[in-house]
This record gives C-alpha cells, sequence and structure tokens, in this order.
C-alpha cells in the first residue's frame, strides 16, 4: 500500500518527539506516579512496606511541624517572587531602549542568574559571615551596625530571600526586555496625541502589552518559590539540620530531611505530593485569573 | 587502610568508593535504596544502622563470625552498639569516646590549674569545667574558655551520664531534666563567652579543629579521633602559639565522680545482604577490626576499637603528647549514648533544633518540658 504524505510526516515528526517524550517518561512521569503511589504506604526504602492510606498525609497536619515549614514557604514564596518581578521589571524599563551601556549592564544583571546556586551560596556564605564577613565589614566601615545574618533566626531567611531575588531578578529582566521591545511603538504615539502622561501609559500601554509575558514570569517564580532548597541547605548548615532554631526549614528541605536521614520516604513522599497540588492550585487560580487581566492581542 | 589491606595478602582486592564526608549520610542512603552493587560500608552516623537493619540492607554477622573462628575484642568492648535485634550486625574498626583536649599553655597563661588537676583530685564535674572556662575567659587576654561542638549528640552527655534514653527502644520518653540543664549551662557560657557560639560555628561552618588551631581555646570535648587531627596541625604547621607536645587529654567532666561514664560510639562496617561475595567482605571488615587494621587507625592517630595490643599501644603512644594523656586516651570507661536505637537520628535532630532555640531565647525555661516532651512524642508517634 503506497504511504501518504501525512503518514509519512506524522512518523518524521513523531522520530523528533519520541526522544524527549522517553525521558519525559522516565524521568518525570513514572517518578511522579512513584510518588503518588508512596505517598499511601510507610516506604523507608527497602523491600518492607506496606499501605497506610491517608496516615502520612494526617501525620503532616496534625503531627508534626508541617503546617510551619508551609507557612515558611509561602513566606519565600511571596517575598522572592514580589521582589524579583519589580526589580526584573523596573530595569527592564531602564534597559529595554538601547543606551550607552546598557549590553554591559543587562549582562551584569542576567549572569548571577547562569551561576550556579551552589557556588553562588558559598560566595554569599562568605560574604554575610558574621565576623570577619565582607558585608559586615563594609557596615562597619560606614559607620552603619553590623548583622549577625545566617548566624540569627530573625534574618536568616531574608539573607536566603535576598540573595534568592539578587540571583533571579536578572532572568525576569531579560523576559520583560523581550517583552517590552514587542509593544508597538504606535500605542505609545497613539497614548501621546490622547494626551497621557508617562504613568497612564506605563498602566494603560506597557502593563497590558507585557502583561502575556508579565502572567509567564510570575507562574514560574511562583513554581520557583515553592521549589526553594539549594541556598537552604548550602547557606544555613546543610545536613546539620538548617537555620538557627529550625528559622530556614522550607517544605523541599524538609522533604529532603525526611526522604534522605530519617528513611521516611513514604512520608516525604506525601509532602511532596502535597507540595506539587499546592502549586497546581495556585497556577490554576492563576490560569483562570489572567483572562482578567492578560491581554494577547495588543497591537 | 584499604591499600594497607590490599597489600597485605593476595586473595581478595578492595575497590574502594570513596564519598565525601559532608554528604556521606545521604549518598549512602540512596545507594542502599538504589540497590547499588556493595559489598560492604562504613557507617557514619551509627543510628541509621536501625534503619538500614529494618530495610533488610544490613547481613546479621554471627555465623560470619563464628565460622571464622576469630575472637573480635572491638565487638566485646562496644557490644551494646554493635547489636540489634539480638544480632551482632556490625564490626567496630574505630573507637568511640569523647575526651577533652586542652591547651597547657593557655592555662599557664592564665595562672590556672589544668584539668588533670581535677580529674586527680575527683571534681572534675560539668561545675568544675564551666567555672574553669569562665575564668580562662575572665582573663580578658582573648581565650575563649571552652568548645562544644554543634552536634546535638555533644548536647547529650550529660543526660547520657544519668543514663536518660530520652526515647527508649520500646517508645517512652525518658529524661530526668538533664538536657535542660545542659542547655542552660550552654547558655550561660556562651553570654559569657565562654564558650563558643554554637550556632556560629554550624552556620558559618567553623570546624573545632580551626578553632583548636587558632591557639585561642582553653579547652575542647571532642571524639577519641581529635590527636589525629592534632598530628596533622602540628605536622603542616597550622597550629598557632603552641605544639602537639603542649596539649593534654582528660576524661569528659561527669557529675558522679565515682560512678564515671562517658559517651560515644565507635565507628563500625557492616556487610550488605546483597553481597555476592560476602566471606570476602566480611574477611575485609574482619581485618580492619583486627590488630591490622588497628596499626593503620593508630598510626593516624585515631582510637582503634581494638586497643590490647601492646604494638597497637605503642602507635597510639607516639601520636599522643604525653604519658598522662595516653592513660586518660587508653583507659577502660563506661559507655552511654541517649536514644541509641531507631528513633535515635530524629532525636539528635529535635534536640539541635531545640537547642538553637534556647540558645537563641526562642524557648524560655517555663516552655521547654512542653515543648520537648511534645518533640519526644511526635518523634516516637510517627516513626514506622
Amino acid at each position: 500500500m503506497k504511504k501518504s504524505v501525512s503518514q509519512g510526516k506524522w512518523w518524521i515528526i513523531m522520530s523528533f518527539l519520541l526522544p524527549s517524550f522517553i525521558g519525559f517518561a522516565v524521568f518525570i512521569f513514572l517518578p511522579m506516579l512513584t510518588t503518588l503511589g508512596m505517598a499511601f504506604t510507610n516506604y523507608s526504602g527497602g523491600t518492607k512496606w506496606k499501605f497506610i492510606g491517608l496516615t502520612n498525609f494526617r501525620m503532616a497536619f496534625f503531627k508534626s511541624q508541617f503546617p510551619s515549614y508551609l507557612y515558611l514557604t509561602f513566606k519565600f514564596m511571596f517575598v522572592t517572587v514580589f521582589f524579583q518581578i519589580v526589580l526584573g521589571l523596573g530595569f527592564a524599563l531602564i534597559l529595554a531602549k538601547p543606551s550607552k551601556g546598557c549590553g554591559f549592564f543587562r549582562s551584569a544583571f542576567y549572569i548571577p542568574n547562569i551561576l550556579s546556586s551552589v557556588a553562588v551560596g558559598l560566595a554569599f556564605n562568605f560574604i554575610f559571615e558574621p565576623s570577619a564577613g565582607l558585608m559586615n565589614q563594609l557596615l562597619a566601615s560606614v559607620g552603619l551596625p553590623t548583622s549577625k545574618f545566617l548566624t540569627s533566626d530573625k534574618s536568616a531567611l531574608g539573607v536566603i530571600m535576598a540573595v534568592t531575588i539578587w540571583q533571579n531578578f536578572g532572568y525576569y529582566m531579560v523576559l520583560f526586555i523581550g517583552g517590552l521591545q514587542n509593544i508597538n511603538p504606535s500605542l505609545y504615539e497613539a497614548s501621546n496625541m490622547d494626551g497621557a502622561n508617562k504613568w497612564q501609559q506605563f498602566w494603560s500601554v506597557t502593563i497590558p502589552g507585557l502583561s502575556p509575558v508579565l502572567f509567564f514570569a510570575i507562574t514560574m517564580a511562583v513554581i520557583r518559590g515553592f521549589q526553594v532548597f539549594d541556598f537552604v541547605y548550602v547557606m544555613t548548615g546543610g545536613q546539620a539540620g538548617g537555620g538557627p532554631g529550625g528559622s530556614t526549614t522550607v517544605l523541599a528541605f524538609d522533604i529532603y530531611r525526611n526522604a534522605f536521614q530519617y528513611y521516611r520516604m513514604g512520608y516525604a513522599a506525601s509532602e511532596s505530593l502535597i507540595l506539587m497540588v499546592i502549586i497546581l492550585a495556585i497556577t490554576a487560580i492563576q490560569q483562570i485569573g489572567q483572562k482578567k487581566w492578560v491581554v494577547y492581542d495588543a497591537v | 587502610m584499604i591499600d594497607e589491606f590490599n597489600k597485605s595478602q593476595s586473595k581478595i582486592h578492595v575497590d574502594a568508593h570513596i564519598l565525601p564526608a559532608a554528604d556521606y549520610e545521604v549518598k549512602l542512603t540512596t545507594m542502599l535504596s538504589g540497590g547499588v552493587e556493595m559489598d560492604c560500608f562504613m557507617e557514619k552516623r551509627q543510628t541509621d544502622m536501625f534503619s538500614q537493619y529494618d530495610n533488610g540492607f544490613i547481613e546479621p554477622l554471627d555465623d560470619l563470625m563464628a565460622k571464622s573462628g576469630q575472637s573480635f575484642p572491638g565487638v566485646d568492648a562496644y557490644k551494646s552498639a554493635v547489636t540489634y535485634d539480638g544480632h551482632v550486625i556490625c564490626l567496630p574498626w574505630r573507637g568511640g569516646t569523647y575526651f577533652l583536649y586542652y591547651n597547657k599553655k593557655i592555662f599557664a597563661d592564665c595562672g590556672l590549674p589544668t584539668p588533670d588537676t581535677f580529674v586527680e583530685n575527683k571534681t572534675w564535674t560539668w561545675d568544675t569545667f564551666e567555672k574553669l572556662a569562665n575564668q580562662i575567659t575572665d582573663t580578658g587576654k582573648g581565650y575563649v574558655g571552652a568548645s562544644t561542638y554543634f552536634w546535638a549528640n555533644c548536647a547529650e552527655f550529660e543526660a547520657a551520664q544519668h543514663q536518660q534514653e530520652l526515647i527508649t527502644s520500646d517508645g517512652k520518653i525518658q529524661d530526668d531534666g538533664s538536657m535542660l540543664r545542659a542547655f542552660q549551662r550552654r547558655k550561660r557560657m556562651e553570654e559569657n563567652k565562654s564558650m563558643w557560639s554554637l550556632i556560629d560555628m554550624k552556620i558559618t561552618k567553623t570546624h573545632y579543629s580551626k578553632q583548636f588551631y587558632d591557639g585561642k581555646l582553653g579547652m575542647l570535648i571532642i571524639g577519641e579521633w581529635f590527636p589525629g587531627q592534632v598530628s596533622t596541625g602540628d605536622r603542616d604547621g597550622l597550629m598557632k602559639g603552641f605544639t602537639k607536645a603542649d596539649y593534654g587529654i582528660v576524661p569528659i567532666p561527669c557529675d558522679d565522680v565515682n560512678n564515671y561514664i562517658t559517651s560515644g560510639l565507635p565507628t563500625s562496617n557492616h556487610v550488605t545482604t546483597s553481597s555476592k561475595k560476602k566471606d570476602a567482605a566480611f574477611e575485609f571488615i574482619s581485618w580492619m577490626a583486627g590488630e591490622g587494621g588497628a596499626k593503620v587507625a593508630a598510626s593516624y592517630g585515631v582510637m582503634p576499637a581494638m586497643t590490647d595490643s601492646p604494638a597497637v599501644r605503642e602507635i597510639i603512644g607516639a601520636n599522643l603528647p604525653d604519658k598522662k594523656s595516653l592513660d586518660y586516651y587508653l583507659a577502660s570507661y563506661t559507655h552511654y549514648n541517649c536514644a541509641f536505637n531507631k528513633y535515635g537520628t530524629r532525636v539528635t535532630d529535635l534536640i539541635q533544633n531545640l537547642e538553637e532555640e534556647y540558645l537563641l531565647g526562642k524557648l524560655p525555661d517555663g516552655q521547654f518540658d512542653a515543648r520537648y516532651r511534645s518533640g519526644l512524642q511526635e518523634i516516637i508517634d510517627t516513626t514506622n
């Protein structure tokens, strides 16, 4: 039988898709299914385990510090998302138009994003070292009070938030620059002719024009905010248990401890599942809410 | 150690896979759970062996020991630390005892009697230790009186000496207030600057050896492996203002001087249940636990589990500063360790967290007992 052109094309398309589909199935979909199953067991790494229904979920909500870790995770997410987006947008507005030195500043703000989080975390450990660190030396040299930074329960999470914001806002800045450059200049000309000032232009032209990118950036920042782990691990004690008095124990860190330090993989899977449901729910809410403010047809 | 074993015979070749110390426990968990082919392994956090055994990763060694016909002095010396569920499940190669190391030059400079004086007078209690540390700091010469590392088991010494298990193997809470007393002592000392800040050293990853090398620390409580680090520090010129001859070793303080108890667990090796070469793996870990391994361990300045051979004692002696220190180091002690059971790993994390909260002033004395007991109860209720 003679093959149709469309059938031939279909095979070509599938052959290109297959490698990434296999990767997705093996490294994402199957582990997700396994986590889902594991969350309802007392699995601890070996061959002996049993189905325990919702026990892990009950333990998480009623018999552990899980709610306080969840609270810290939300706090981290809100603060970092807000500042990453605001700083990213602010610098994008400044650097979007080609001007002298803008290439340098765009690169300078973006480079932290491509650095390894472990290296960044270690570098900031030295900077925020309380007795002889660069930051305290700088503060002391200009007569400002020094801080205990990572060694205080009041400031440890704040320092991690600051480093996260510093590392990531450049990424959002680049996204926003791309979005700003795609806004039709005639919209600004028209608004000028209508007598709009810069502030009105920002709210009536820039934000609607940028809204698809803004929506994508906020969604990504929220997801990344919930997944924070690396800076907590590197900057506040690693295997030794996180920041002072549990002040930096976010959910991902607790999942790690339960799975790999306490051999409570079933419980850790249930925590992961709760985290995934929260992220999915927030993303869904954002997806529904975007219909009210994201403009895809601004030309 | 492994090279020495490979050189010592031609039948068995051990191919070592070195895991970085900082991530050792996590990587080991992943390897065991993932079914990585491995015949034997070293345990770094001893309380993990209970979960590993319950998960079927560890081979009981009774039959292999009986078949070998050898004696195992390390097993006899640390029986409770190597036995679980009625079986010997590991062979210790390194001993496990905490000691107090002191810098003689600092004591001389401060005009204070060295800790061995108090040991000999039978007044070497925790109050004496605290007073002595305060006296060092109070001289105003820039010295820190003492440092006890941030590991939670270092907070458990007093509870261990009172034989309080914190959580017993059958899931009962046991503490007579020793833990709070230890926290209170540390807080007083930190406030007086006579104890290194626990949180600072944890977050800034300031190693205890660096504190001691810098020549500003009067006393350090740490494990039996420390003489090896002093030898290395001396050899590499890391020690400031003093040499290997200028430090001394005494047992850690104990309030009941007539019924002395110390703390510490040996470091042991296990054979895996999945091993296809169990006899060979056992032969290797037996060698490490025996005189051959003990000589190598002693030459690196760590205390072997097996110390009754004169040849081994001679090597240990060469690494220690003086005869008195050697006598204290090799004396026979009664050991007790809190929560040495399946709850242990989580208990130490709870203790560490509570200690940090206490030192930060977030956990007042009046609330301590309720928080402590609810934390222990949570562990009991949620451990498989």
